[in-house]
């Protein structure tokens, strides 16, 4: 009894606040310029999909959307290719310093963004850097951010795996190269996806690094570009529809690198 | 199918000799054994011989071609690890195609050569399962017919029975013995089990420290042991070993005399020549019964005959069988 009543809680409170997002985001907006002249309803007001209409039309909201998505990706792209063999290297070869290596990859996190973003603009105004167009430039300072993250769930994933089956790839004949992709990749996948998900996650949130790199130019993420909305005190269910639309792609990213999170897929190869 | 032979090999990791200077030959089509304890060098030699690891010095040839320098995968061995190591996201079908897809065999070469394996190991009607889905002994033949299916110049097994349980691991033994009459590959094959050493070898190798310490066929290592450790080391239960002083015909106090159980009778009355002793308890395994003996203050195994039988704490005479005696010096441990 007393842990059905907690479940119950506990879903509320998850339940709640989207729920209020969804509530503003489909009400007619009638009832916020009330004025508050009638107490606002539980349910929402007359609901319509007028907010969604108007946001789907406007050409800064699809542009900052595109261009966080971009970001998105390319910073994806960017930690795997630079997380995956370092993980794979710190994991497989006894490299001197391993330690201390692994704690500097850590280190920007041990700032504030705040702090940690000066600095790294400051590199990024200026050449060669400053040659790149800013969504690059936005992507390298996510990689920055989620590397190490990346690097440290990678490392998990490989530890997992063991070593033996490489070897005995390659004892029947398989190079380097071949084992990497058809032994090792397969059964890295599942971890990976979890990395790529967090990556992705954490750069369609960013906003210190974002809003410094981007604030002068045209292209913003979504993010920043919440920020410039809110500048000229829109109503609620404007902001509510654009929130509730944020979270529509990180949810099918995730469902689409969730195919891949199977556990249990080493079970049976040693012993 | 090839001879392999290690000349002065050597393998340090650090200041550690893990392989201290070996030179062994193992013939064409020998079932050849590396035994010792734990941490002698014997898995480090095969992991050697297999490429996944670097020399430090000496050679390994295989048809007197070095290989020291080539890659696993250019050596043209297999190996089967202690954990198997199947591919856990491939069917048994595709881990034991996994070499010959490499090789680039056509599908219909490919497809009855792994039937050939899949035949010899008893394992039709598993082809599509997974690694998971197995028991332990089907794990094992299934790492054992991806290795074979490749028609190796040398297969080497690493104490591939030892994480099965007893009964199984008897039954793969004999399964193995009778896989080696039929393909007759050259396999060397790592354990720490005397008893499988000596069952299976045609040869077998005994190792410490990193050095071979004899090498011989199992009679002959049984019969004539080198030294103090091979002597302890082969033969269950192990051998006894008596200080030459208390043996009337050695009388020799630089001399440890070693005897095996069953190559010692007991007598209760005085009789020339024999040791006295008290006996003390009997152990039953069955077919044999060993009876142990305190003699000074030692105590000594010795193998009854079945209809034999005495009672606990009484005064006996061992009677040594004097052609089946082994001679060690104490001091160097060696056979004199």
């Amino acid at each position: 009894m007393v842990k059905t009543i907690l479940i119950a809680i506990v879903i509320f409170l998850i339940i709640f606040p989207v729920f209020i997002l969804f509530k503003y985001s489909i009400s007619d907006r009638d009832s916020i310029v009330t004025g508050g002249k009638y107490p606002e309803p539980f349910w929402p007001f007359n609901p319509n999909l007028k907010m969604f209409q108007s946001l789907l039309v406007r050409n800064d909201f699809l542009q900052s959307g595109m261009v966080s998505l971009e970001v998105g990706f390319l910073t994806v792209i960017f930690c795997l290719i630079l997380g995956v063999p370092t993980a794979y290297a710190l994991t497989r070869y006894r490299i001197p310093g391993t330690g201390v290596l692994l704690f500097f990859l850590l280190s920007i996190r041990l700032f504030p963004d705040i702090s940690a973003v000066i600095p790294v603009a400051e590199q990024f105004f200026k050449r060669p850097l400053s040659y790149l167009p800013p969504v690059v430039l936005v992507s390298l300072a996510h990689t920055l951010l989620a590397l190490p993250y990346a690097i440290y769930i990678a490392k998990g994933v490989f530890e997992s795996i063991p070593k033996d089956l490489e070897e005995q790839s390659q004892v029947l004949g398989a190079s380097k190269a071949y084992s990497f992709l058809r032994i090792l990749t397969p059964l890295a996948l599942p971890g990976l996806g979890a990395a790529a998900i967090y990556t992705f996650l954490l750069s369609w949130n960013e906003f210190v690094f974002a809003y410094f790199i981007l604030f002068q130019g045209t292209d913003t993420t979504l993010p920043v570009y919440l920020l410039r909305i809110l500048t000229w005190s829109p109503q609620k269910n404007f902001i509510a529809a654009i929130s509730l639309l944020m979270c529509i792609p990180v949810i099918i990213f995730t469902f689409a690198v969730q195919r891949y999170m199977r556990t249990g897929l080493t079970a049976g190869a040693v012993k | 199918m090839a001879e392999v032979r290690l000349e002065n090999l050597c393998k340090f990791f650090g200041e550690v000799k893990a392989v201290d200077n070996i030179d062994l030959t193992v013939k064409d089509g020998e079932f050849l054994t590396l035994v010792g304890p734990s941490g002698c060098g014997k898995s480090t030699t095969l992991r050697l011989i297999a490429g996944l690891e670097k020399v430090t010095k000496g050679g390994i040839f295989i048809d007197e071609r070095l290989i020291n320098d080539l890659p696993p995968h250019k050596r043209n061995i297999s190996m089967v690890f202690q954990s198997y190591a199947l591919f856990p996201h491939m069917t048994v079908e595709a881990n034991i195609g996994f070499g010959l897809k490499i090789k680039k065999l056509d599908k219909d070469n490919k497809k009855s050569k792994v039937g050939w394996a899949l035949n010899l190991l008893r394992l039709e009607g598993l082809e599509k399962r997974l690694p998971r889905e197995l028991s332990g002994g089907q794990r094992q033949r299934v790492a054992l017919g991806r290795a074979l299916v490749l028609e190796p110049d040398v297969l080497l097994l690493d104490e591939p029975l030892s994480n099965l349980d007893a009964k199984l691991r008897l039954r793969m033994r004999t399964e193995l013995k009778r896989l080696h009459k039929k393909v007759k590959t050259t396999i060397i094959y790592v354990t720490h089990d005397q008893a499988e050493a000596m069952t299976l070898s045609d040869r077998l190798a005994v190792m410490k420290d990193g050095r071979i310490l004899q090498a011989g066929t199992p009679s002959e290592v049984y019969e004539k042991p080198q030294d103090l450790f091979t002597a302890g080391f082969i033969g269950s239960p192990t051998m006894n070993f008596l200080s030459g002083e208390i043996i009337p015909f050695v009388k020799d106090e630089n001399i440890l005399v070693g005897i095996r159980p069953e190559d010692l009778k007991f007598s209760s009355a005085e009789v020339p020549d024999a040791v006295k002793g008290k006996s003390s308890i009997t152990e039953s395994l069955g077919s044999d019964n060993y009876l142990y003996v305190e003699v000074s203050d030692a105590l000594v195994s010795m193998r009854l005959k079945p209809e034999e039988k005495i009672e606990e704490g009484k005064k006996i005479w061992l009677v040594f069988d004097k052609r089946k005696l082994h001679r060690f010096d104490k001091s160097t441990g060696r056979r004199v």
